[in-house]
């Protein structure tokens, strides 16, 4: 019998979406509330701390309140991102169901693929509607707000959500349950937060790519800056997933939990 | 049940060469040769942690041999080898489900995985859910199933695909009588036009079903014979002396010389025959026996199964 391997890799995303689909709409509710919070938590501030002379607060310009949220969600998300990966491989394996995947005439490569775009998809688009509801939150609090700098940094939210997710599914094939995947990620994932806010001052603003959109608000970045950070997200994205398809293609047991 | 196409001259089979599976330092499988060259139900029976799942796994492609090799329908096992896939359905003991789905879109799922397109799929999922006999309604969760429930769905998760080669780690295991008969009914039937191997520790169905069946113990295989044959060569003139003074029958009969082995099962005195002419020699040993001893019966032993299997795994360990 011929197989036809368009079908096989539809009916893989397919299932994945199916179950992904079930976690949309919590996750997109979840991150919505999340983010309007930070940016009206700018606002409570002053009033819920009272040693603080209310002068010393910054004015509360869209730029700042803008930076606010994005580097908020450059944490959070980045922390979701991986979460959301660690029922890729190592759930598969923890509930016996790769067994089903392993002996069917799937490709490595595509495997990983379809699992990576289906939970991007998962983390993105609650990522982009939470931002544009923060958007009107900005305008509707302070006035106007230069959209297409907003845009940008939210598209550049997009590209850094991908490699957390490239990551999380890497740290999810070599890993044999959920659990360690996710200690695993969260802990990865948290340390490249830190390095890359402690270096994001002077001469490596400008490549500091993990924390680009946040800084994309406050630095004018040239064309080709813009170009080389998206090479280097996308490069590493690509690194890594690379990485994953042959850790997984290689394993003399790639079913053992 | 119909070929999804019709059937050229097309080779099924099974061969192992030389496989050995090392963990660790723990060698589970120590070298297996096993040949198995046209459809039929081949049994494989061994104690726990006999290797039967490594055997399988090694078999699917889902464990690397550390040595040897494993062909199937003429090419090696290979991983990469796509095609493959779909050359063999295999049900693992511990397989887990896509537990959100229904069981429609279950086997839908499994079909597509197997590259089905649209068209083919709705037609085979109806026909061998019929063909597998799920009565049950097919929008049910498949989280909610019970277990014998799940196991239909399993069955009919592999033939999807038409393979040629079936393995069947426990499947009969925790079913019903009824439900259980009805699955190795359909093992039966599947049998007729593709390989079906199946490992199992309920015995009576390795003995009734099986065309050959496939001693594993120790990662070594121990025997490969029919059942019939298996039982023959281990009772092979095997006489029973059924009697409340079993101890006193025991020290007479060891004083005869053309008998082989005495033991005593119960309040039975077996022995085994050296002679050629086994029925005639039996007659007279009993003629004597009845002479200075009270019997309650006396025949032609035949094994009980559990025995049968404790003595073909026990006389191997030394
Ligand atoms: N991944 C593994 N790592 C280490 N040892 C293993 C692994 N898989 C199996 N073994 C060992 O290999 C031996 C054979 O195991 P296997 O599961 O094949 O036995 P089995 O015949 O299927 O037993 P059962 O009837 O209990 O299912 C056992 O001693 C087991 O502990
Ligand atoms: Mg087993």
């Amino acid at each position: 019998m011929k197989i036809n391997s368009r079908c096989v890799n539809y009916s893989l995303f397919l299932k994945e979406w199916k179950e992904a689909k079930r976690k949309l709409l919590p996750i997109t509710i979840g991150i919505i509330i999340f983010s309007l919070f930070t940016i009206l938590m700018m606002y409570a501030l002053p009033s819920l701390v009272h040693d603080i002379p209310a002068e010393l607060f910054p004015e509360l310009t869209p730029t700042i309140l803008s930076q606010t949220f994005f580097s908020n969600a450059n944490n959070i998300l980045s922390i979701i991102a991986v979460i959301l990966c660690v029922d890729a491989i190592a759930g598969e394996r923890e509930k016996n169901t790769l067994t089903l995947i392993k002996t069917a005439p799937i490709r490595d490569s595509f495997l990983i693929t379809i699992k990576t775009i289906v939970r991007f998809l998962l983390v993105a688009i609650p990522s982009f509607i939470s931002s544009l509801a923060v958007y009107f939150l900005i305008m509707l609090m302070s006035g106007r707000a230069d959209f297409s700098n907003y845009l940008l940094a939210s598209v550049f939210l997009l590209f850094t959500l991908f490699l957390y997710v490239s990551v999380g599914i890497l740290i999810s094939t070599f890993t044999k349950s959920q659990l360690s995947s996710g200690a695993i990620s969260v802990l990865i994932v948290f340390s490249l937060t830190l390095i890359s806010s402690l270096l994001n001052q002077g001469k490596t603003i400008s490549y500091n790519f993990l924390q680009i959109s946040v800084n994309v608000l406050s630095y004018s970045f040239s064309n080709i800056e813009i170009i080389v950070n998206i090479l280097l997200i996308l490069g590493f994205s690509i690194l890594l997933l690379f990485l994953s398809v042959v850790i997984i293609s290689s394993e003399r047991e790639p079913t053992r939990k | 049940m119909k070929p999804l196409q019709t059937q050229e001259l097309k080779v099924i089979g099974v061969k192992v060469i030389n496989l050995k599976k090392k963990f660790n330092s723990f060698f589970a499988l120590k070298g297996i040769d096993l040949t198995i060259d046209k459809p039929g139900l081949y049994g494989l029976i061994g104690p726990n942690g006999a290797g039967k799942t490594t055997l399988f796994k090694c078999i699917t492609g889902l464990l690397t041999p550390t040595e040897g090799k494993v062909i199937l329908n003429n090419t090696e096992v290979n991983r990469k080898l796509l095609f493959q896939k779909n050359v063999f359905g295999f049900i693992p003991e511990d397989v887990g489900l896509y537990g959100n789905l229904s069981a429609r879109d279950f086997l839908h799922i499994l079909a597509g995985l197997h590259g089905l397109d649209k068209a083919q799929r709705k037609k085979r999922v109806q026909e061998i859910v019929d063909f597998v006999g799920i009565k049950y309604s097919p929008n049910k969760i498949v989280r909610y199933l019970s277990t014998g429930q799940k196991r239909l769905l399993l069955i009919a998760g592999v033939l999807l695909h038409d393979p040629d080669i079936l393995i069947f780690d426990e499947s009969l295991n925790g079913l019903d009588p009824v439900v259980r008969s009805h699955v190795s009914n359909l093992m039966k039937e599947l049998s007729k036009d593709k390989i079906v191997f199946y490992s199992s520790h309920i015995l009576t169905d390795i003995w009734k079903l099986s065309d050959e069946v496939f001693v594993l113990n120790n990662g070594l295989l121990v025997e490969h014979d029919t059942p019939l044959n298996i039982i023959k060569k281990i009772t092979k003139n095997v006489y029973y002396i059924e009697s409340d003074e079993y101890e006193t029958v025991f020290s007479y009969l060891e004083e005869f010389s053309s008998i082989e082995k005495i033991e005593i099962e119960g309040n039975k005195v077996l022995f085994q025959i050296k002679s050629k002419n086994a029925i005639d020699e039996s007659k007279e040993i009993l003629r004597k026996v009845i002479e200075k001893h009270s019997i309650l019966s006396f025949g032609y032993y035949e094994p009980d199964l559990d025995q049968l299997f404790i003595k073909m795994v026990s006389s191997n360990e030394d």
